[in-house]
């Protein structure tokens, strides 16, 4: 019941990790052991799809903060996209939209990807 | 009583038997005397009768002992005999003869005697006809011999002397014969010998027959009993001749047993033996003294002249000796030295019981050779459970050829019995693990629920209640009241650890020692979530994090100030106003930022109190509770269960809002730590 799925898509720089079910305390370890494959491949660049979630728990977002540092020290990001209201207030509550990136659409999350590594090649520059 | 009685009836026949003495030396040399002799002489030995009857005695010492006394008693009477038939002579002849009374009383006794042995063995495995053919045979015996004792002149007279005293005699002999080897059929006892007692007893019988045989052919003649009392000699020559039949029929049954005896004592063996070993599993849970005696039953059963039991250690890979028979010091010393797992692993590895005939001449098991020189022959049988090998039952003999088929067979059964008990003894060992875990949680639990508050505080003009509900022994939810010396002021805390269990419970119990400890030096919530939070996101692990409200109530300046920490809004309930307020100012959960952040997003915000307000804090388990259906119990549900409740006092409304959110669960499984605390304000004096 309420089983948990991640499916993973990988295209030229970003991994998108559609995320379905039910993630909790017990479901936790699928995520992380997926995310952990992703960073030995040195794929930093995750975004996750929340459309088909279901239910997130407080393990099921720590899976995210455990692993955000490194991601970003190795230039990525972990960005999130299409949560429903009731997953998205989950994650409002505890202040995540002022550390992560929180967006609508897949698109914009890519473009986001985009601008970012742009900005820091702009930076290296100056 | 009747025990006394009972003896002297058994007395009976004794004064029968003087009163014939008696009637002897009344010689009236008339006929009818005679016959009245025969007739006391008849009605005397139908009163011993429960001489047979009642040798209850045979009962307790079992068939041996029956068989033992047949033997002895028969070849001793027939000694007897044949010395009593070399002196036979008129001189001891007749029925005043002392030589004559004698001899019958003794033979007489001893008929008697051995009816009750033989009534014991026919009466072994009886059936409801075998105790009614024993008497029909026992009283047809003795009307037939009186007939004929009181001699056959009467006969001759009788309506039935048409048939002619010859064809009556064969008539009765016939039947009588019938009637003996009905009953020496019923030879039952012989199953219950082992083989050594069966050949014991077909040699036994054999040099029995002979002196049976000549019994029954010494009182079929003429001899002094016979004189004595006609009766009498063919009362007693009838029995021996049932004796003699009933030994005959004996033996040669045992003739039929004999080349199976070696096979029935075996499976008996194998019966007992597994019998034992399975009422020993169901009592014994210390697995090297069940592997001992595994492993001795096994050996006593298939003979084996050492057996021995090693069991795969799954951490070391290799093979264990757990327990052994006849195998010396030595050559254990010698086994530990080796390890056969890695010599005869491709032997060992097929999974199926190996029997090796010839150990020297054979390359296959050559690693046992190694440390036992002196074996010929060797089993070695794998214990298999479900999933797969946890180790080896070995059998060896000294000769070569020393294992039949049923032996393999039954070291197979060993094995199996074996693999229940290492199997049941590892069970009983990880449910007793879990049971310790289990009170460990508990006293886990216990330590928890003292880290909360006893009583509620005592603060003037407030009523405090609060409740905490663990989904597990152990849980993240907590609160707490931790009063400040001046000012009438009471900080409130509720918090949240994420994940669950004991893990959650630990960071819970470091959370509140350094909020408590906090609260009293810095005081104000802002000051103190920051100072927290620099701490704490240091100690927790990454993927953790700590939601709280901080709140202090001010009971002088009557306001509550409080910060939330990613935590679930406060919801406010006031006396004139329908709506519940959802009191949510920013700030981040405690661990989720190491700083920076978390303090420019921390905001303190004030509420002005005034009587009749309410308000709630909780923790996300109330919103998250589900149905049977899957749907959250939600923050709308929980604002309006709230308003609806909010005109009653505190307690009632926490009792109000558990019950709603049980009635909405329906007492499913409860998924989180469920908390509310609520503060009430009540002094009615006091000025808005």
């Amino acid at each position: 019941m309420n089983n948990f799925q991640v499916i993973r898509n990988d295209d030229d720089k970003v991994t998108t990790l559609r995320i379905a079910g039910f993630l909790d305390a017990h479901t936790a370890p699928m995520l992380e052991r997926e995310i952990e494959k992703l960073l030995e491949e040195g794929r930093y660049r995750i975004l996750v799809d929340f459309a088909e979630l279901g239910y997130i728990s407080s393990a099921g977002l720590g899976v995210f903060m455990g692993y955000i540092e490194q991601v970003r020290e190795n230039n990525g990001d972990i960005k999130m996209c299409r949560m429903n209201d009731k997953i998205y207030r989950v994650f409002d509550l505890l202040g995540f939209p002022t550390l992560y990136d929180i967006v609508t659409d897949e698109e914009m999350a890519r473009a986001k990807f985009v601008q970012s590594s742009q900005g820091r090649v702009d930076r290296q520059d100056n | 009583m009747k025990r006394t009685l009972s003896k002297l009836i058994l007395l009976l026949p004794f004064a029968l038997f003087v009163a014939v003495i008696v009637l002897n030396t009344l010689d009236f040399g008339g006929g009818s005397i005679r016959f009245i002799r025969e007739a006391v002489l008849t009605v005397a030995v139908w009163l011993c009768f429960p001489i047979i009857f009642y040798q209850q005695w045979r009962d307790q010492q079992g068939n041996h002992n029956s068989l033992r006394q047949i033997f002895f008693l028969l070849i001793f009477t027939s000694l007897l005999a044949f010395a009593v038939a070399r002196i036979d002579s008129a001189a001891f002849a007749g029925v005043d003869s002392i030589v004559a009374l004698f001899w019958t009383l003794y033979s007489i006794s001893v008929v008697l005697v051995l009816f009750g042995a033989f009534r014991h063995l026919i009466h072994i495995k009886r059936r409801p006809a075998t105790a009614r053919n024993f008497k029909w045979m026992l009283y047809l015996q003795l009307l037939f011999a009186f007939l004929q004792g009181t001699g056959t002149q009467y006969l001759k007279k009788s309506p039935l002397s048409w048939l002619g005293t010859e064809a009556l005699l064969g008539v009765m002999t016939f039947i009588l014969v019938v009637l003996f080897v009905t009953n020496s059929f019923r030879v039952s006892w012989i199953h219950y010998l082992n083989r050594r007692q069966k050949l014991a007893c077909f040699w036994g019988g054999l040099l029995l027959l002979p002196f049976a045989w000549q019994l029954f052919s010494h009182f079929s003649q003429n001899n002094i009993v016979k004189t004595f009392s006609p009766f009498l000699g063919v009362f007693i020559c009838y029995s021996f001749l049932f004796f003699a039949i009933y030994c005959t029929l004996a033996l040669f049954s045992l003739i039929a047993h004999l080349p199976t005896a070696h096979l029935f004592d075996r499976k008996m063996k194998e019966l007992e033996s597994l019998y034992a070993l399975s009422s020993t599993l169901s009592v014994e849970f210390d697995l090297n003294r069940l592997a001992r005696q595994i492993v001795k039953l096994a050996a006593e059963v298939t003979e084996s002249d050492c057996c021995w039991l090693e069991l795969i250690d799954p951490q070391k890979q290799k093979l264990d000796l757990v327990a052994w028979q006849n195998l010396s010091d030595n050559e254990q010393a010698k086994r530990r030295a080796y390890s056969t797992y890695e010599h005869d692993i491709e032997e060992l590895t097929q999974k199926q019981t190996i029997v090796e005939n010839q150990v020297l001449r054979n390359k296959r098991l050559r690693t046992i050779s190694r440390w036992k020189s002196n074996l010929g022959s060797v089993v070695v049988v794998p214990l298999r459970s479900t999933q797969q090998t946890i180790g080896y039952l070995y059998a060896g003999k000294e000769a070569t050829f020393g294992f039949e088929h049923e032996d393999v067979e039954l070291l197979n059964a060993f094995a199996a019995q074996a693999v229940i008990a290492v199997e049941n003894t590892k069970l009983i060992e990880s449910s007793m693990l879990k049971d310790r875990l289990e009170h460990e949680l508990r006293l886990a639990h216990d330590a928890q629920m003292n880290l909360l508050p006893k009583e509620m505080p005592k603060l003037p003009g407030f009523t405090i209640e609060a409740v905490c509900k663990t989904a597990n022994e152990v849980g993240g939810d907590y609160y707490d009241f931790i009063p400040l010396d001046r000012d009438n002021r009471l900080v409130v805390t509720v918090g949240d650890v994420s994940g669950k269990g004991a893990e959650a419970a630990f960071y819970m119990a470091e959370i509140k020692g350094m909020i408590g400890a906090l609260a009293r030096t810095l005081g104000e919530p802002a000051k103190v979530l920051k100072k927290a939070n620099r701490i704490i996101s240091k100690i927790l692990e990454s993927n953790h994090f700590i939601t709280l409200i901080y709140g202090m109530i001010d009971g002088k300046r009557r306001c509550f100030t409080f910060c939330r920490a990613g935590h679930c809004p406060l919801l406010l309930a006031e006396p004139d106003r329908d709506e519940i307020r959802v009191i949510e100012p920013r700030g981040l959960g405690v661990g989720l930022d190491d700083g920076p952040i978390f303090d420019t997003k921390l905001v303190e915000e004030q509420i002005d109190l005034c009587p009749g307000q309410t308000l709630l804090l909780y923790t996300d388990g109330a919103t998250e509770m589900r149905n049977p259906a899957g749907e959250e119990f939600g923050e709308k549900r929980l604002v309006e269960t709230f308003a609806s409740l909010k005109h009653l006092p505190a307690a009632q409304i926490r009792d109000g809002l558990l019950a709603a959110i049980d009635r909405f669960s329906d007492k499913s499984t409860v998924h989180d730590d469920l908390t509310f605390v609520l503060i009430q304000v009540i002094d009615k004096s006091a000025l808005c």
